[in-house]
């Protein structure tokens, strides 16, 4: 049992502190928007810078240019990168697709698409839910023909983040509709300027375009874009989702909400002259939530703990999706209620205060307890892979 | 980053788990909660034998010098067992406390027959108000020519009607001091009632008349008793959170191994979603409340600002005392009737987990220490 990052550990925040203070722009607060163009201009020149240093790509191994980096050491890249709300940590390509082609990937897709990621020019991704499959992901619909040496691809994706900014998209299809589910699944590369493409945004509550839906008619692609077996895409993506399971980022944005709420408590006087942060119930709500975020803090970081000791967790990462993603949203509840009417603001002139733009991080926020699996998918994965309870 | 246990830390664990589950079964801590002393000499002379008596009592002093973190591998067993006796009371408050704050005679005279487990110490850390507000106290000390004179009621001391040593804070003129008092040999007159408690642990209201103890009693710096209240509190929440852990986890597991077992409507009741997400929800809480509690011994292990130790163990004690709480209440809901009746084991975990959360501060007073530290 031990408790501290070690001195390597400690030495890479700090070298990173430095970056960051250097490389984002003065009196940065965030988060980034990237449906601006200026928001995303800055995510592209954040995400080359980034991936200068190696850090985007920091735990691959060395044969593909990376530096085997510690389950912890990038850990603690996301805390801080998180922390700052700074953008340009794409996990499309680095996280997810990267260590995928590494495993699944044949050489010519290798050579193809691993240093395009690893230097950061290129945008990738996710083609996976569709208008009627969310949760139940093996029920998607989206069918693609294999009509000699191509693809021809039919159907929608949605809520496909970044897409209308992504080069490229790498999407589970069905390709064979007489399997069993799981069974007739492809995991396919596509090139998002293919002609049948359209991308047709989709507005957040939070008022911003983040996510879109993606239509194909009549899409091409080639044979060579395959990855892994064909009908074998179910066990492709799942593997993929064994490189993602950290959720420190939630915690990170809980942390900084709470230190900002915190700050304001500390700093805003009553109407009776009395500050916030004297009242009984307001120090001690936000005393009970730093101790939340530092629950959900302690399981991220046992993840990857696990993951350093070759472990592949299971049961801990749906452990600390939901503690993360609910604290966070918890942490911003507190704060817009207890800014009162000033935390209803919502105009993107007022920036700058906490008062004008904590409501629309909390609905931003709104969607964590949901992607990636929801929180209620998450303890049923509990229940059954860890707890061992009946299905039926 | 550490999550797992040494090697000497997983013999502790395993060695604690076959002997508590061999000598702690549950007809034993039933027995042990009628008991009018709620633990027996054998008992206890074969954990000092053990070596857990004087698991963190300095070598020097006839205990083997390990840490917080060892002794909250230990605790975490001797919780999930709910085993009886004072042992974190004995065991861990009051030995670190001596070992702290005593001077050289006092360390050699209570350390080594703490860990034989000769002497049973406890310390007298509620107030008069019943509250575990250690200010409000109910005992005054004044100074005489050749020591001090005690008088006045201690409440609630844990196992007082059993213990050799209690330490017993103390308003005197000159600010708080903590006495070291050899209760049942102690010059003058001392009443000791014992009142039943929902724990099954015995706890005892000490009336003292004109108690004379010597100058040489004073544990740390005359005046400087708050301090030595502090101490106490803080090696107890920690202790006790790791303890709650371990007994909410034993909950968990046995709620879990019930609903898989106990059938309705053609199925485990651990097929229904409702009942899958609460167990989901309780191993969670498990986990979130075991990383702070761990941490909190840690904390105490390692060399941290005192501020920032005070400050983990607040997190972690706070947390046990929630999440545990949750913990057995829906353990309740989820066995239904059963788990309602006196025969059935849960409702000892409950009291115990009840107990354990007044002990060390309360919710209230460890959410205000951080609040006042944001």
């Amino acid at each position: 049992m031990w408790f501290e990052f070690n001195e390597e550990e400690i030495a890479f925040r700090e070298e990173l502190k430095e970056f960051l203070d250097q490389e984002l722009p003065d009196g940065w607060i965030g988060p980034n928007d990237e449906s601006s163009d200026d928001g995303w201009d800055l995510y592209c020149r954040m995400r080359r810078k980034l991936a200068e240093r190696g850090w985007l790509t920091m735990t691959w191994p060395k044969e593909y240019g990376g530096q085997e980096a510690s389950p912890m050491i990038s850990l603690l890249f996301a805390e801080e990168m998180s922390y700052r709300r700074a953008p340009g940590n794409d996990r499309f390509g680095t996280r997810m697709l990267g260590p995928t082609l590494m495993v699944f990937g044949t050489d010519e897709q290798k050579r193809k698409y691993l240093s395009d990621i690893a230097q950061g020019g290129i945008q990738w991704c996710q083609g996976y839910s569709e208008p009627n499959t969310g949760s139940d992901l093996a029920s998607l619909q989206t069918f693609a023909e294999l009509k000699g040496d191509e693809f021809v691809i039919n159907g929608s994706k949605i809520w496909t983040s970044m897409a209308h900014r992504a080069d490229m998209m790498f999407m589970l299809v069905r390709t064979d509709r007489d399997a069993e589910r799981h069974g007739g699944i492809s995991f396919l590369l596509l090139d998002m300027k293919s002609p049948g493409v359209q991308v047709n945004p989709i507005v957040n509550i939070a008022g911003a375009h983040s996510f879109n839906q993606v239509m194909f008619d009549d899409v091409r692609v080639p044979l060579e874009n395959l990855v892994g077996e064909l009908n074998d895409g179910w066990n492709v993506a799942m593997n993929l989702l064994n490189f993602e399971r950290g959720n420190i980022d939630y915690v990170s944005w809980a942390q900084r909400s709470w230190e900002e709420i915190r700050d304001y408590a500390a700093t805003t006087r009553r109407f009776d002259g009395s500050l916030m942060i004297d009242d009984m119930k307001v120090r001690r709500r936000l005393a009970e939530l730093e101790a939340e975020i530092e629950m959900a803090r302690y399981i991220t970081y046992e993840v990857a703990w696990l993951q350093s000791l070759g472990h592949p967790p299971s049961t801990e990462a749906s452990m600390c999706k939901i503690a993360a993603t609910e604290v966070n949203t918890a942490v911003l509840d507190f704060g817009v209620e207890l800014l009162g009417l000033p935390g209803l603001i919502d105009d993107p002139d007022e920036h700058e205060d906490l008062a004008g733009r904590i409501f629309k991080m909390r609905m931003y926020q709104t969607s964590g307890p949901i992607l990636a699996g929801t929180n209620e998918i998450q303890k049923n994965i509990i229940a059954y892979r860890g707890l061992e309870l009946p299905r039926r | 980053m550490d999550f797992g246990l040494n090697e000497t830390q997983e013999l502790i664990r395993s060695s604690a788990a076959d002997y508590l589950s061999d000598r702690s079964p549950s007809d034993f801590v039933r027995a042990m909660a009628t008991d009018e002393r709620g633990y027996t000499d054998d008992f206890w002379r074969e954990i000092g034998e053990l070596g857990w008596l004087g698991l963190i009592v300095p070598e020097e002093h006839g205990g083997s010098g390990m840490d917080m973190s060892d002794m909250a591998v230990l605790l975490a067993e001797w919780g999930a067992a709910l085993a009886p006796g004072p042992f974190v009371e004995s065991a861990v408050v009051s030995a670190s406390a001596i070992d702290h704050f005593g001077s050289d005679a006092q360390k050699q005279e209570w350390l080594p027959t703490i860990a034989m487990g000769e002497t049973v110490a406890v310390p007298s850390l509620v107030g008069v108000d019943g509250s575990t507000d250690p200010s409000a106290l109910g005992v005054r000390a004044s100074e005489t020519s050749n020591g001090w004179v005690l008088s006045g009621t201690s409440r609630f001391v844990p196992y007082g009607n059993s213990a050799d040593l209690v330490l017993m804070p103390a308003e005197t003129e000159a600010g708080i001091n903590v006495f070291a008092v050899p209760i049942k040999s102690a010059e003058g007159t001392v009443n000791i009632n014992r009142v039943k408690m929902a724990s099954g642990a015995p706890a005892c209201d000490i009336e003292m008349n004109e108690v004379v103890v010597p100058n040489a009693a004073v544990l740390g710096e005359a005046g400087g008793g708050t301090d030595v209240v502090d101490h106490m509190m803080l090696y107890g929440a920690a202790a006790r959170a790791t303890q709650m852990v371990g007994a909410g986890s034993a909950v968990a597991d046995r709620t879990i191994e019930y609903v898989k077992d106990r059938r309705q409507f053609g199925r485990p009741i651990g097929a229904f979603q409702v009942i899958q997400h609460y167990m989901a929800d309780m191993a969670t809480k498990v986990k979130s409340a075991q990383h702070l509690a761990n941490r909190a011994a840690w904390a105490l292990s390692a060399d941290l600002d005192g501020a920032m130790a005070a400050r983990i163990v607040s997190q972690a004690k706070w947390s046990a005392n929630t999440l545990m709480h949750d913990i057995v209440w829906k353990a309740h809901q989820s066995h239904g009737a059963i788990g309602f009746t006196w025969e059935h084991d849960l409702h000892l975990y409950t009291r115990r987990v009840l107990s354990w959360r007044a002990d060390f501060g309360d919710s209230d007073s460890h959410i205000e220490n951080l609040g006042r530290t944001l």
